[in-house]
C-alpha cells in the first residue's frame, strides 16, 4: 500500500469506530486480513501498540504504515486515524460551548453519562473478575490498592501512581506459595 | 505561552495514554482540572460524553476540544499533535532500540500493568458518579442501561446507547 492508500484505510476504519483503542485494532486487523497480512506479525504488532504509552489507534496506525510504506506512510496514515476526531470535535466545539449554559444540553449529557458510567462499570467489573479475583490473582490487590490510595488520598499525578503500581507488580515474586 | 502549556499538557496524556480509552479517564481528569483548571468538573463531564458519542480514543477527543476552548484553531491542531505525537516519538524510540522483533517483554509488562489499569479503570467512575447520583431519576437511568449492555447490539454499538441515554435525559430533566 502507498501512502495515500494507508491513509484512505485508516481514515475509513477511524470514521466509523467509536471509543477508539481495541476497536480500531480488531477493524484494522479485519482490514489487514484482506490484504493478506502475516497473522504472527499482527500478533506482534497488536502486543506492542497495545503495551506501549499513547491510545491504540494511533500507535496501530504507525506501525502499519511504517511496515508498508516507511515514514512517510506512518505518518499519513496516522493522519488518517486522527483526522476524523478532530474533525468531528472542531464541528461540534464552537456550537456546545455557544449553548453551554442551556439546560436542553446540560440534560443531554447528563443522560448520556448515566450509560457511560455503566459502560465502565461493565468494564470495572470485568477487569476486577480478570485481574483481581481468582487462584494466584489475589496478590494483584495489593499494586491495586496501591494505585488508588495514591492517586485519591495523596492526589499523586496519576503518571507517577501508574509508575509505581507497574513497578510493585514487577518486583512481587511470580509465586506466593503460601497464599494461594 | 497558552500553546506551550497546552503542548505540555497533553504531552503528558499521551505517554499515560495506555490504550488511550476510559483508563486514561483519571489521568486527563487530574491534569485538565485538578492541575491545570481548565475545566470545572462538570465541564470534564460534557467534554467525556462528547468524546464518547464521537469516533476517536477519549485522549484524542479531549485535546482538540479543550485546545480549542483555550486557543481556538490552533490549540487544537497543538493540543492534538501533542497527544499523538509524543507517544509516537517513545515508541519510535522503543522499535529503535528492540528493532521490533517479536518481543516476549510486551508479555510481560501487559501483565504488570493490569493491577494499574483496573484501578484507573475503577477511579475513572469517580467523576461520574456526581451525574449518577444527582437524582433517582438518574440512578435508575445507570440501571437501564447496565440492563440494556446486556444486548449485543447495545454492546457492539455503545454509541447508540449514549445517544438514546442523552434523549432520555433531554425527556426528564428540560
Amino acid at each position: 500500500m502507498n501512502p495515500f492508500e494507508l491513509f484512505m484505510m485508516f481514515l475509513k476504519i477511524s470514521s466509523v469506530t467509536f471509543g477508539g483503542g481495541i476497536a480500531i485494532l480488531a477493524m484494522a486487523r479485519t482490514e489487514l486480513r484482506k490484504r493478506a497480512f502475516p497473522e504472527e506479525e499482527m500478533a506482534d504488532l497488536a502486543a506492542l501498540a497495545t503495551a506501549m504509552p499513547g491510545p491504540i489507534a494511533t500507535s496501530t496506525a504507525w506501525l502499519v504504515g511504517r511496515r508498508y510504506a516507511g515514514f512517510r506512510g506512518a505518518a499519513a496514515a496516522v493522519t488518517g486515524v486522527v483526522l476524523p476526531p478532530f474533525v468531528a470535535i472542531l464541528a461540534l466545539a464552537g456550537w456546545v460551548l455557544r449553548h453551554q449554559d442551556s439546560t436542553a444540553l446540560t440534560s443531554f449529557f447528563r443522560g448520556v453519562l448515566c450509560a457511560v458510567a455503566a459502560l465502565i462499570a461493565m468494564l470495572v467489573w470485568q477487569e476486577i473478575r480478570r485481574t483481581l479475583i481468582g487462584k494466584g490473582r489475589w496478590v494483584n490487590w495489593i499494586p491495586y490498592a496501591l494505585v488508588v490510595g495514591l492517586i485519591l488520598a495523596f492526589g499523586l499525578h496519576p503518571l507517577a501512581a501508574m509508575a509505581c503500581g507497574v513497578a510493585l507488580k514487577c518486583l512481587m515474586p511470580e509465586r506466593w506459595p503460601w497464599i494461594s | 505561552m497558552d500553546l506551550l502549556k497546552l503542548a505540555f499538557a497533553f504531552a503528558q496524556v499521551g505517554i499515560g495514554a495506555f490504550g488511550g480509552g476510559i483508563s486514561t479517564i483519571p489521568l486527563i481528569e487530574h491534569i485538565l482540572v485538578n492541575r491545570y483548571g481548565w475545566l470545572t468538573p462538570q465541564a470534564f463531564g460534557e467534554v467525556l460524553a462528547i468524546a464518547q458519542v464521537t469516533p476517536g480514543p477519549i485522549a484524542v477527543n479531549a485535546a482538540t476540544f479543550v485546545g480549542y476552548r483555550n486557543a481556538g484553531l490552533a490549540g487544537a491542531f497543538i493540543a492534538t499533535f501533542a497527544v499523538v505525537a509524543t507517544p509516537l516519538l517513545l515508541l519510535i524510540v522503543v522499535c529503535a532500540l528492540l528493532k521490533c522483533g517479536p518481543q516476549s517483554w510486551t508479555d510481560r509488562f501487559r501483565t504488570a500493568l493490569r493491577p494499574t489499569v483496573a484501578a484507573l479503570l475503577t477511579l475513572a467512575l469517580l467523576p461520574l458518579g456526581r451525574s449518577v447520583l444527582a437524582s433517582p431519576a438518574s440512578g435508575l437511568l445507570f440501571a437501564a442501561a447496565l440492563g440494556a449492555f446486556r444486548l449485543r447490539f447495545f454492546r457492539d454499538n455503545p454509541p447508540a446507547l449514549f445517544l438514546l441515554a442523552g434523549l432520555v435525559g433531554l425527556v426528564l430533566w428540560r
